[in-house]
């Protein structure tokens, strides 16, 4: 994305849950409530009222409904008749609104995929979010640049059976996405939300950025869900079903707390340090498969409160077993149960007994739903309650969208086509072989191939050069190609009137040297050998060795740093 | 339609010529029935497309309740609900906002928040400013009366757009009071999490709880919402059509401020009184008009016609076109009396400096220094209800409320 500055002076804000159209507040608005956090937004260069919630929107952008009318046309999708912008309540202050923009384009379609047909369940035109840049618990700081910027949503069906074949779907789809993209310098971001259910309500994981690291979150979900499902086994073989209240004790004043580097140091700053007793948990919090501990850490963290040490954890943190029975005995525990501590600010106390027997009862009621965050090694994070129907209520600031026949007419020459066809539409057209093609389009280079077929006026030589000359000098010299000062010597070299080889000759010497084109145009080993030059170098060579067909281009290398034409030096030597 | 008409809330499902969307009533045009899908994204379906509307359920959607949560006995600070966007709800069968005569829903987590003051909540009208008339603002400043003899002081939820003029109004019908008056209002509807109801209604109730004998207005003083401001309201004007500090206090400082957690700071305010008195009449026979490049004389004795006074929005200092002096000069000698403001909004009428100035006194005209336009288009109804035609232009000067700045400090021009 562009960078754009800040802009004006930042705003503090704090969003209140409000109930919907229905007369109903949704779960996640009503949990992002208790979290009570205020918030700080940076305007920048490309924002504006709109974005500080200081003005009524303007209509959608009209070429992002475009995008979203050819990609539901792509898909098959129904678009609907009269389209209602809606406010989807979002109040963990990514929107300064309080919600986010977002309307319902078309319904139904499908993906063809190695597995048959996956259904399109709709094709959504949203508004994105404002960017986070810091989170200090009590405040959250965004950055306006990304906000309303506008994104498509497009949600399938669960029809896909396995991470590949959801990886494959993914990939179908984006392509009709960047299909429409192609002519743009920059691929547009594409973000997966991967919904999975394994029985146990639906997960949502929201912002898996690689389709790649589709395989991953759902693998760590299935292994994350059966250890909760054996988790919870133990814990009703333990504990009646209903699991009790978790009851929270200040300890600062324990014996312990001062062995804890860790704790003494948070005591000293304002800190408090609590303890808890977790009825029947013992070696379920950090034990093989079974990690209760992340499932309690997370939630508290998403309320601001950190630096959880659980029992299965020790001895460690600087505490040993004299300590682990310290604590055991002040909270009257027995062997089964597990207990956890925690450093905290006062304030915060009264929370953390009913987030972690919520958390828990959730877990034993085996409804797993919610959203969840993917993080870079695969593994996935609490994030909030799943939202609902619940937050959504109309924009009412704009009216609805219909869009014309006349105009879903003139967009049927431009929808997409899917990646098969497109790639071998683009073969053909440029006479380039369908494998070629495929890499250029699937490692995005077609905006550097169209540049290159402009300079070098031949199809079939600027894909020799994208696939070839480029990524293998690139390879050799450990440097990467600067893509203008190409397209600059490959046009010197075409004013000279130089042969291929010459060309690619000279691109090398570009990538490799790094000086500018015209230097690199204006060196003597880039001067490709006319016909009496080369005669003359291999005259010159006969005098001390036998040159032959076999050996010539051998031995000219070893003569020259110029550039030569091979079948023209054969047919000097008889 | 099939089965008869649904009302908002009803599961109906639809029948198209390709296929059936199953969902909840919202709200239907000429041409399209709008639906809420189970997504929760609202749709329109085309009526020509339509086989047939079934109804499935009817509606179910929890009754609004009229409970005051919070409430308290004892002295405290009532709410005067006038309408406007504050006491607005989105009307979902509409789309549009519309006032709501609960307000219990709308912010019972703010008055509940209030735990040392008893908050009395009623409606007095039910509608947005731009439809406030002068009858309607003495209906309020009698209900403020009778409010003021009971609580410490008062709130009054009112529309944004003319909260200015009512505020002032009410401020010239008071002549004594107990305790302070404020007006409140939103940029935002209290439908949006962002709103900026919230914070305004908090302020007010907090301004509101110390004694003064002010009217002003509690809006924000900034863009963020740990900042808001008291203004005279004699001296505030509405300055942006959409910012949530739309309201400025023109070339005076605002009497109170509230930033972040702090107490309320208030400065130099006027004091209150022993007892509450108000003189509740006024002349509704004014008329305001904008001076601009091609009014002619004509227009404005047209204009004028069956008023009693006009106030005149000049140029500048407080001209108008030399072409129309002669008019004014007729609309004076008939007996309607002619008062000169500044389209500047800032800054004095000095009718000395030029000689349009000159000429306009000659032909009767008054300039009355900095007032601002609307407040004196509202002062000269309280004077001309209240004192004798010859005592017009003495009054008009008395400075009553604070709505004649003495001297400029020439601060708070921004």
């Amino acid at each position: 994305m562009e960078n754009h500055g800040e802009y004006g002076e930042p705003v503090r804000r704090r969003l209140r849950v409000v109930t919907g159209e229905m007369g109903r507040s949704d779960i996640a608005a009503i949990y992002e409530g208790e979290r009570n956090r205020s918030f700080r937004y940076s305007g920048a260069t490309n924002s504006c009222l709109v974005e500080m919630d200081e003005e009524p929107p303007g209509m959608p952008n009209r070429k992002a409904l475009e995008t979203g009318l050819l990609v539901s046309m792509g898909l098959g999708s129904k678009v609907m008749d009269a389209m209602q912008v809606m406010r989807k309540i979002v109040v963990d202050g990514s929107n300064t609104a309080g919600f986010q923009r977002t309307m319902l384009v078309s319904m139904g379609g499908t993906v063809q995929s190695c597995h048959g047909d996956v259904a399109i369940s709709s094709v959504c035109l949203e508004e994105d979010s404002a960017r986070k840049i810091s989170d200090s618990g009590g405040e959250v700081n965004y950055s306006l640049d990304r906000l309303g910027t506008p994104l498509l949503e497009i949600s399938t069906e669960p029809d896909m059976k396995d991470p590949d074949h959801a990886m494959e779907v993914a990939r179908k789809i984006s392509f009709l996405v960047k299909e429409l993209s192609m002519l743009r310098r920059g691929a547009d971001s594409i973000r997966q939300d991967v919904n999975l259910s394994l029985g146990f309500g639906r997960v949502e994981i929201k912002g898996v950025s690689r389709i790649s690291q589709i395989r991953d979150v759902v693998n760590y979900e299935i292994t994350r869900q059966k250890g909760i499902g054996a988790a919870m086994e133990v814990l009703e073989s333990r504990v009646n079903k209903d699991f009790p209240e978790v009851k929270v004790h200040e300890v600062s004043g324990l014996k312990f707390v001062s062995r804890s580097r860790k704790l003494a140091t948070s005591v000293e700053s304002g800190s408090i340090v609590i303890a808890g007793l977790l009825k029947g948990m013992k070696g379920l919090l950090r034990n093989g498969e079974m990690w209760l501990g992340r499932e309690i850490a997370d939630v508290l963290k998403q309320f601001g409160i950190g630096g959880m040490i659980h029992s299965d954890e020790l001895p460690g943190y600087g505490l040993g077993e004299e300590d682990i029975e310290e604590v055991r005995n002040f909270l009257e525990g027995s062997g089964e149960d597990a207990f956890f501590i925690i450093a905290t600010n006062p304030s915060k106390v009264d929370e953390i007994g009913s987030l972690i027997t919520r958390r828990i009862r959730k877990l034993q009621s085996r409804d797993l739903s919610e959203t969840r965050g993917p993080k870079d090694n695969g593994e996935t994070y609490f994030l909030r309650p799943l939202a609902g129907g619940e937050r959504m209520y109309p924009e009412t600031d704009l009216p609805f969208i219909v869009v014309g026949e006349n105009e879903m007419e003139s967009l049927k020459e431009r929808v997409p086509i899917g990646e098969e066809r497109y790639v071998s539409s683009f073969a053909e057209s440029h006479g380039l072989s369908t494998q070629d093609s495929r890499t250029i389009i699937e490692k995005e280079l077609l905006d550097t191939f169209q540049d290159l077929e402009k300079v070098t006026g031949d199809p079939r030589f600027a894909s020799r050069l994208i696939l070839q000359i480029i990524p293998d000098t690139s390879r050799k010299t450990g440097k990467e190609p600067i893509y203008a000062d190409i397209m600059e010597v490959i046009r010197l070299c075409r004013e000279m009137e130089w042969p291929r080889y010459a060309v690619e000759n000279a691109v090398s010497l570009q990538i490799s040297l790094g000086r500018t084109p015209g230097e690199v145009a204006g060196m003597k080993e880039a001067m490709p050998l006319n016909g009496k030059e080369l005669q003359a170098a291999i005259e010159e060579i006969r005098k001390s060795e036998e040159v032959t067909r076999k050996n010539v281009i051998f031995l000219l290398k070893k003569k020259t740093m110029r550039p030569f034409d091979a079948s023209e030096a054969m047919t000097y030597v008889a | 339609m099939a089965s008869g008409e649904p009302e908002f809330g009803d599961s109906i499902s639809v029948e198209t010529d390709s296929g059936t969307y199953s969902g909840i009533f919202v709200h239907q045009e000429p041409d399209f029935i709008f639906i809420k899908l189970g997504s929760g994204y609202n749709t329109g379906i085309s009526r020509s497309r339509i086989r047939k509307v079934k109804l499935v359920q009817k509606r179910n959607v929890p009754e609004e309740t009229t409970k005051v949560d919070g409430r308290k006995d004892g002295k405290g600070i009532a709410i005067l609900s006038t309408g406007g966007t504050i006491s607005s709800r989105v009307d979902y069968s509409t789309g549009g906002v519309k006032p709501s005569s609960t307000m219990d829903r709308l912010y019972s987590e703010e008055l509940s928040r209030m735990h040392t003051v008893p908050v009395h909540y009623s409606s007095v009208s039910n509608i947005l400013s731009e439809n406030m008339t002068p009858e309607l603002w003495v209906e309020l400043a009698r209900s403020i009366k009778k409010s003021l003899d009971r609580e410490e002081g008062v709130v009054v939820f009112h529309g944004t757009d003319t909260m200015s003029y009512t505020s002032s109004a009410v401020a010239f019908m008071l002549r004594e009071q107990t305790g302070t008056v404020v007006f409140t209002g939103s940029q935002r509807s209290p439908d949006r999490p962002s709103s900026d109801a919230f914070v305004n209604i908090e302020s007010s109730i907090r301004f509101a709880s110390i004694r003064m004998g002010e009217v002003g207005i509690c809006m924000h003083g900034s863009l963020s919402d740990d900042d808001s401001v008291l203004l005279r309201s004699v001296r505030a004007r509405k300055m942006h059509s959409s910012r949530r500090d739309a309201f400025r206090s023109i070339e005076f400082p605002p009497i109170g401020e509230i930033k972040g957690n702090s107490e309320p700071v208030v400065t130099s305010f006027l004091p209150a009184g022993e007892s509450n008195r108000i003189m509740d009449k006024l002349d509704p026979d004014v008329g305001m008009l904008y001076f601009n490049p091609t009014l002619s004389g004509e227009d404005t004795e047209r204009f004028v016609e069956g008023k009693k006074a006009v106030v005149i929005m000049g140029t500048g200092l407080g001209h108008v076109a030399e072409r129309i002096i002669p008019s004014i000069e007729k609309i004076t000698r008939s007996g309607v009396k002619v008062v000169m403001t500044s389209q500047c909004i800032g800054g004095i009428v000095d009718l000395n400096v030029y000689s349009t100035g000159k000429r306009l006194i000659k032909a009767g005209a008054l300039g009355l220094g900095n007032i601002l336009p609307e407040v004196a288009y509202v002062k000269a109804m309280f004077v001309l209800a209240n004192y004798g035609s010859d005592e017009f232009e003495d009054m008009m000067r008395t400075n009553m409320r604070g709505e004649i700045l003495e001297r400029n400090l020439g601060g708070g021009f921004s």
